[in-house]
């Protein structure tokens, strides 16, 4: 039977000063399938997204909602004519109550202006029965997990009869079993005739829910085919541009004797509770979990930017306090944050700033003059062992790539000279090719003697990239696994044991 | 303003679960939570020791008294502090306002007049100068609300530009009609009665007459007003909305720029109210009349848990914000402090109210 077309968007294209981020990209979702999108960082998918709800202005192309042409100008009239999003970075109004953010915007109101609570409490929990979920309306947002927060954005979404729903990233931070709910909840909404897209990086996931795949590569459409057609194999070849012949570079690293060890490491705001394990020098320690599950909180404890409870640090045999990031950087810790943007670089610095901010006790001359000679070398031999492409060393940071700035700051830890480096989600963000550079960068480090601690979301990286893995979930340390031989599955099934 | 009982009983227990660091940081958290209303308590009870006439009938109906003149311009203020901002202007709004309608309800008969030519004061006059200074009240609400919500000023930036150029209104005004700069004074009685004219009067044993003047029951009809207003309008939805993500307010379809023009022009008009009522209580208005009111406002709105954090807030607070405030004003004053001395304890309660307050909103790590 011929489905018919829900949406239909043909040839975007969208211009950015220097960039073509869209070139003449087509997408066709039908009624009852659930369409992926998908495409390395970069490639168009967020963009065409935007221009579909108004928040970019297309260049040229068309957009038809059964068969009527739309030219949406903000989320709000995507929303009233049935055109949904699902962000991955949920914007709700945190300290308001679940029912008042379901109908912010349009309050069901007595007398023009008297909000008619009891018709919205009604009208709340009707949704909410008729998707299975499981939450008080009175309830205050910012106190519920984000699994159901999420919950509260769909059933909106869901409330204003919305023909297509996007879902961008839905996954990242849900355990198996909520992620089961989630598609128990998408398939219900495909089986009621609805159009689906479905923004996601895990092959697993949208190999299970979707029917057709789109995938995106450098603002170009490249192919879209029924998902059954498609190995995973097929969709990396696609996204990527070219067979990747290793994802990862060779293991050359040989761990040594035991360097660090952490006991009984809790913290005193987070649920991190009695961590220990021990790193060998020239060693890879990964840290799997799902988010939430006390990863970066176990970096963050250790380098000392979360408040330690109890628990001791030794590094070769030596007590380190850490009480604080200085203290830490004199113990020889370096941390590369998560948010890059947030917590990583100073954006409207240039790169020698940027490269030094960490180490300019080095550059002291008669005490307090900052010499700039030997910040000009230091920042030099940064971007040369890194291989950071940038114009020059004036180049604000922003204006780099991902990866290159990730090198920006991988170097400015290094000139600080440290034997433990805690990398947190180093790769994130970064396409395909330059995740390559620095897995090579990881393992140099590595057989320099150095030890790594290295947390991701991205089990096959861990695998690939670490010599053993230490799965935390619920803020406990759940078990540990070697990579040479460990499975995903295995990781999953350590990283509900306390969930 | 959480309510510490209820807290306390949701955490039992949690409480029984917690090992010794927890426990410890529990009992630091929980006296420092509510570290205002200990003090607070622990200062009533000092005063009414040291000067018995503190909590005397007589005593208790002017903090009342002094707490119902300063209640509108908190409750107004308020909603500027939930979207995250803050208003300077207020305190010179009431100064303006304040001259304005006591000029025009000068006593007919006396001989040096501000406008010379009036007509007699009636019912009709009366509301009409009290539309007057709440339109006045509200253009000036209006303009800082504009300028906050079209151009992203911070409130901060705009309101002390037209605290300012308020100022220079009041100076303006005061020198019309050859005043130069004389008080404006001898209100008609009509105003006062209206006003500052006893609504209940009553003798102590002791045989002192005590009354409670009218605009007490005005402070509560406004609180009421306001608590409808912020709790079942959309306008009062959306306020809260805004205060809390204003990102998520816009992507719902919520009118950001109107919701925020509305709450500034709504605070404008109840300093228009405020300098109504504050013409008459004071009777002899000067060009400084209204000055930093509205610092206390703030202060109050602080210590009754309506944060600069944005989003949260209750009416039921910000009228205990206002009592906690006038009674520690009262009772300085009882225990004969210095009044330079007040200027200074102002001031670090208000620093200490403040840091209490965004110690509840740290996350902390």
């Amino acid at each position: 039977m011929e489905q018919t077309v829900l949406l239909q968007m043909k040839d975007i294209t969208k211009n950015f000063p220097g960039v073509k981020a869209l070139d003449k990209v087509s997408l066709e979702v039908k009624a009852g399938t659930v369409h992926a999108l998908m495409g390395e960082n970069g490639a168009g998918k967020s963009t065409l997204m935007k221009c579909l709800f108004g928040i970019y202005n297309k260049d040229s192309g068309h957009i038809y909602l059964e068969g009527r042409e739309i030219n949406f100008s903000s989320s709000k009239e995507a929303l009233n004519n049935g055109v949904a999003m699902v962000h991955q970075e949920l914007n709700q109004a945190l300290k308001r109550s679940v029912m008042d953010n379901l109908w912010l915007g349009r309050y069901p109101k007595t007398a023009g202006f008297v909000v008619n609570e009891k018709k919205m409490y009604h009208d709340t929990v009707e949704i909410f029965n008729e998707l299975g979920i499981d939450v008080d309306p009175h309830r205050i947002m910012s106190t519920m997990p984000v699994s159901q927060r999420q919950m509260v954005e769909i059933a909106k979404a869901v409330s204003y009869h919305s023909k297509i729903i996007v879902f961008d990233e839905p996954t990242s931070s849900l355990t198996e079993e909520e992620v089961e709910h989630l598609f128990r909840i998408i398939n219900m909404l495909r089986d009621r005739g609805l159009g689906i897209i479905y923004i996601s990086h895990k092959m697993a996931e949208i190999k299970r829910i979707s029917d057709e795949i789109t995938i995106m590569r450098d603002g170009q459409h490249i192919a879209t085919k029924p998902a059954a057609e498609l190995e995973m194999n097929d969709i990396i070849r696609l996204m990527v541009g070219r067979e990747l012949g290793n994802q990862f570079p060779e293991k050359t690293n040989k761990p040594g004797e035991t360097y660090l060890e952490v006991k009984n490491l809790s913290g005193m705001y987070n649920q991190l509770h009695d961590v220990s394990f021990t790193a060998r020098r020239g060693e890879i320690l990964g840290l799997a979990g799902l988010d939430g599950s006390g990863r970066t909180e176990t970096l963050e404890t250790i380098f000392g930017v979360a408040t330690r409870k109890t628990g001791t640090i030794l590094l070769g045999g030596r007590e380190c306090k850490n009480k604080n990031p200085r203290q830490s950087i004199k113990n020889r810790f370096a941390l590369l944050t998560e948010e890059r943007r947030a917590t990583g670089i100073f954006s409207i610095l240039n790169i020698r700033e940027n490269t030094v901010i960490s180490s300019l006790k080095k550059h002291k001359r008669f005490g307090f003059v900052l010499s700039s000679k030997s910040m000009k070398a230091d920042t030099q031999w940064s971007i040369d062992a890194m291989h950071t492409k940038t114009p020059s060393q004036e180049t604000k940071i922003r204006a780099l790539s991902g990866g290159n700035q990730q090198k920006v700051i991988i170097g400015r830890w290094l000139l600080t000279d440290p034997e433990v480096l805690l990398l947190d989600e180093p790769t994130r963000g970064i396409d395909v090719g330059a995740k390559y550079e620095i897995y090579q960068l990881i393992l140099d480090l590595a057989n320099r003697g150095k030890t790594v601690l290295m947390v991701s979301s991205e089990m096959p990286e861990l695998l690939g990239v670490c010599d053993r893995i230490l799965v935390m979930s619920g803020g406990q340390l759940a078990g540990e696994v070697d990579a040479k031989t460990a499975t995903q599955e295995d990781i999953m099934r350590l990283a509900a044991k306390y969930v | 303003m959480a309510n510490p009982l209820k807290s306390m009983q949701r955490t039992r227990e949690e409480y029984r679960s917690m090992d010794r660091l927890d426990r410890r940081r529990f009992w630091s958290d929980s006296i420092l939570n509510n570290a205002l209303y200990i003090l607070m308590f622990v200062f009533v009870v000092y005063t009414a020791i040291k000067n018995k006439n503190f909590l005397a009938p007589g005593s208790i109906v002017n903090i009342l008294s002094l707490v119902a003149a300063s209640l509108p311009m908190a409750l107004g203020i308020a909603g500027c502090i939930v979207l995250t901002g803050t208003d300077l202007s207020g305190g010179r709004v009431v100064g303006l306002t304040s001259a304005i309608a006591g000029a025009l309800l000068q006593d007919r008969t006396i001989s040096r007049k501000f406008f010379s030519s009036l007509p007699e004061i009636t019912g009709g006059w009366i509301l009409l100068t009290i539309l007057c200074v709440v339109l006045i009240g509200a253009i000036i609400g209006m303009v800082n609300g504009f300028f906050v919500a079209k151009f992203s000023l911070h409130p901060f930036i705009v309101t002390l530009a037209t605290q300012l150029i308020t100022y220079g209104l009041i100076l303006i005004f005061f020198m019309l009609n050859d005043n130069n700069g004389q008080p404006v004074s001898g209100l008609s009685q009509e105003y006062k009665n209206v006003i500052s004219a006893p609504m209940i009067q009553f003798t102590t044993k002791s045989g002192a007459p005590i009354s409670i003047p009218w605009y007490v029951l005005y402070a509560v009809i406004f609180v009421f007003i306001m608590w409808f207003i912020w709790n079942k309008t959309s306008f009062g939805k959306n306020m809260f909305a805004v205060g809390s993500n204003a990102d998520a307010a816009r992507v719902s379809g919520v009118n950001v720029f109107w919701t925020t023009v509305l709450v500034h022009t709504l605070a404008g008009a109840m300093y228009g109210v405020t300098g109504f009522i504050e013409g008459a209580r004071i009777s002899s208005i000067t060009q400084s009349a209204g000055l930093n009111y509205e610092c206390d406002a703030i202060a109050a709105c602080v210590i009754g848990g309506v944060s600069f954090v944005g989003g949260t807030g209750k009416i039921s607070g910000i009228v205990l914000g206002v009592f906690i405030l006038r009674i520690i004003f009262v009772a300085l004053s009882m225990l004969g402090i210095n009044a330079n001395m007040q200027y200074i304890i102002k001031g670090a309660i208000i620093l200490a109210a403040c840091s209490l307050d965004m110690r509840k909103y740290l996350v902390r790590k």
